[in-house]
């Protein structure tokens, strides 16, 4: 499929101001579009990456996790292993066999 | 075609809401804490459009009906009014979604600011579900192996 196209960048948001801090916030931004005459698609993914937070005297850098994702991509890796594992004693039983 | 046009400006509208600031929230004070929202933005939008016309064909020796290549190709040359020919048409379409998923908060206070994560929960519990029956699955077919004489 010619004409579709991918970008991901990372762009900082606008600064927070919250309980005498500043915040600075950064966002990756996945775009997937099409454009053509008589058709255009466009899907945007907007994912928070991190913030910075700026005090009087401190300058520390928070990272975003997405706990979900995470748990999910440790509970797939545990089923796979399991499958593999499996599939590693049906393997060396069948060559025991014979 | 005013139609298309007021559904692409509201579709432009969707695309204007959900941009990168979006991702973080206002600020709000919760029993005496300040805490910013952070979520993860999505959101796509697609449209199509055409147009089209029949073009007249002459037949017999019917001169009236016979009209150039370059009126033919517009909707006022017709050859037969009552069969339409050399009508034309046009039409579009399209749709637009967008999802908001939370994915943490930000919770500022006098010693400084900590990143709180949110689980969505419902989909850990039937991920593990699901997982629990796959493992369960695989023993089984291991023991099955193993026991077979």
């Amino acid at each position: 499929m010619s004409g579709i196209s991918t970008t991901t960048r990372i762009v900082a948001g606008t600064p927070i101001e919250a309980g005498g801090r500043r915040f600075l916030p950064s966002v990756m931004v996945t775009t997937l579009e099409h454009n053509t005459a008589g058709h255009i698609f466009q899907v945007r993914r907007m994912r928070p990456v991190s913030v910075i937070e700026e005090g009087a005297d401190i300058k520390h850098w928070h990272n975003i996790p997405d706990a979900t994702q995470n748990a999910l991509s440790q509970m797939a890796a545990v089923a796979l292993l399991v499958a593999g594992m499996g599939l590693l004693i049906l393997l060396l039983n069948r060559f025991a066999r014979r | 075609m005013e139609e298309f046009s007021a559904m692409v400006e509201r579709i432009a509208g969707v695309a204007d809401k959900a941009n990168v600031n979006a991702v973080f929230g206002e600020p709000k004070e919760v029993h005496g804490r300040v805490l910013i929202p952070v979520a993860e933005v999505s959101y796509g939008f697609g449209m199509g459009w055409g147009s089209g016309s029949t073009a007249c064909t002459c037949e017999g020796d019917d001169e009236a009906c016979c009209c150039s290549e370059e009126e033919a190709a517009t909707e006022t040359c017709c050859c037969d009014e009552e069969e339409g020919a050399g009508s034309g048409g046009e039409g579009g379409g399209g749709g637009s979604g967008a999802r908001v998923r939370p994915l943490a908060y930000i919770e500022v206070g006098p010693k400084g600011a900590k990143v709180v994560p949110i689980q969505d929960e419902q989909k850990i519990a039937l991920m593990g579900i699901a997982m629990g029956m796959w493992c369960v699955g695989w023993i089984g077919l291991v023991l099955k192996s193993l026991l077979k004489k």
